[in-house]
């Protein structure tokens, strides 16, 4: 596996269609795959616990600031969406830590497929419902 | 910006002030969160650019309580 299998490369797909979330999601992207190439380069437990470190809080920050966005907003589905943050934040923690385990020996194809998958998710199925949410607030 | 908007940008504010806070993020960084917070909901909001919407929020010139 080279790192370019297991990177995740921002595309207009990827764009939930308002400029300010999107430049959010866009360093996601970038400390997610910072994440994966540390691991499957075999980076050491130090360096891969740096990155993860940054991953992490800077998932916290930006579902802090979805969530007082859904909130004052209006969005009907903020308790769903924010279930949905916890279940990915304690996903992405469990399999992180098993990312950091198995970082000497590269990053098994389980884990790689979990931190790519649970971006994917987070923005193609649940940050698309409440973007068009916002557009329509903004727009009507 | 109208009354409306304002006290929402406020709002959205106040409560990423709250919850930087609760997580245990001091003080400094809790505001810079509200504002980035506040600027990101009032953009997205309005369809302003996100420079203009971090200007209008900053001259707010809103604080932690």
């Amino acid at each position: 596996m080279q790192p370019e299998d297991v990177t995740i490369r921002w595309t207009d797909e990827l764009s939930v269609g308002i400029p300010s979330l999107d430049d959010d999601h866009k360093i996601l992207v970038d400390l997610l795959n910072s994440t994966l190439v540390a691991c499957y380069a075999g980076f050491g437990d130090e360096h891969v616990g740096i990155i993860l470190e940054e991953l992490f809080k800077y998932t916290q920050i930006h579902f802090n600031r979805e969530m007082a966005i859904l909130r004052i907003s209006g969005y009907d589905q903020c308790e769903a969406h924010e279930a949905e943050h916890e279940r990915i934040y304690h996903e992405v923690e469990v399999m992180a830590n098993r990312a950091r385990a198995e970082a000497e020996q590269g990053l098994s194809k389980e884990v790689a497929a979990f931190l790519r998958g649970w971006l994917f998710s987070h923005i193609m199925e649940h940050d698309r419902r409440y973007a068009a949410h916002l557009r329509s607030a903004h727009l009507g | 910006m109208d009354d409306s908007m304002r006290r929402m940008v406020a709002e959205a504010y106040d409560e990423t002030v709250a919850e930087a806070m609760a997580q245990g993020h001091p003080i400094e960084t809790a505001h810079k969160e509200g504002v980035t917070a506040a600027s990101m909901f009032l953009s997205s909001m309005t369809g302003v650019e996100d420079a203009t919407a971090r200007a209008s929020v900053e001259s707010l010139n809103l604080e932690p309580t």
